[in-house]
């Protein structure tokens, strides 16, 4: 797996999500731990949804009925 | 956040025992660690042996003379590291069960961060990605890491395809990542 067919997959986002296959998951671990840009997608990723988790949660005006419009 | 590239002087130093340089190295990988085994394993203890176990056999290694000799390589032989003690964990859990298909600590997919992710700067910038978000992003974001919703439901429910989901995170990572260097990175969070 080379950086550039990580990022074209986004392969940070869809392991951050939990979306990977375990094929995946492991190719994607074994390039990411030595690819220096790949660290960084997964740090700012991660860093984002802790975050986010927090927030989302506070958040008063997020919950609406499904079929408003968006 | 720095990126970082092993090279030989690094790896001298770390071989030699050089405690800013294990310090180091120990802050780069704990956090990718964590990230690898909460998604494999529930119990923070088990979360915690495998980590310092890890670490443990990774040091010894470098310092051994038949040990990892390449700096390029250190990434993953500390992942492969990982997923030999990982192994035995699982073996040692449970001699009977076949990991694969039953795993004895089932993973918990969802990748929860550490407190030392989380500022109040971090979680103003956030909230700024947030709010600029339509309606529909944040409420997808919302079924999925608050209300824990299965992903195909939310997709159903919004009417968007898995790869969408891949999208609004990148796009709100890259926003949030933006706007934190925007500020230099003030109250730098540790990593």
């Amino acid at each position: 797996m080379t950086h550039f067919e990580a990022i074209e997959g986004r392969l940070a986002e869809g392991y951050l999500l939990g979306e990977l296959t375990t094929e995946q998951r492991e190719q994607y671990e074994e390039h990411y731990f030595g690819c220096p840009g790949c660290v960084e997608e997964i740090r700012w990723g991660a860093m984002f949804l802790a975050n986010a988790r927090r927030v989302l949660w506070k958040l008063p005006d997020i919950q609406g009925t499904k079929d408003e419009t968006f | 956040m720095e990126l970082q590239s092993f090279d030989e002087a690094y790896f001298k130093r770390l071989r030699a025992g050089d405690p800013a340089t294990c310090d180091h190295f120990v802050a780069y990988f704990n956090q990718l660690l964590l990230i690898k085994l909460r998604s494999r394993l529930r119990s923070p203890q088990a979360i915690e042996d495998v980590r310092q176990e890890t670490f443990a056999r990774v040091l010894t290694s470098l310092r051994n003379e038949g040990g990892i000799r390449n700096p390029a390589s250190l990434g993953s032989f500390v992942n492969s590291v990982c997923n030999n003690v990982l192994l035995e964990h699982y073996r040692s859990s449970s001699r009977n069960l076949y990991l694969e298909d039953n795993p004895v600590d089932p993973p918990d997919k969802r990748i929860n961060m550490d407190e030392m992710l989380i500022t109040e700067q971090t979680q103003r910038y956030v909230r700024e990605i947030l709010d600029q978000l339509s309606k529909k992003d944040r409420r997808i974001l919302h079924a999925i890491f608050i209300e824990e919703k299965h992903k195909d439901h939310v997709c159903q429910e919004f009417g968007v395809n898995r790869d969408y989901l891949r999208v609004l995170l990148h796009r709100a990572k890259q926003s949030f990542r933006a706007r934190y260097e925007q500020d230099g990175g003030k109250n730098k969070t540790k990593k």
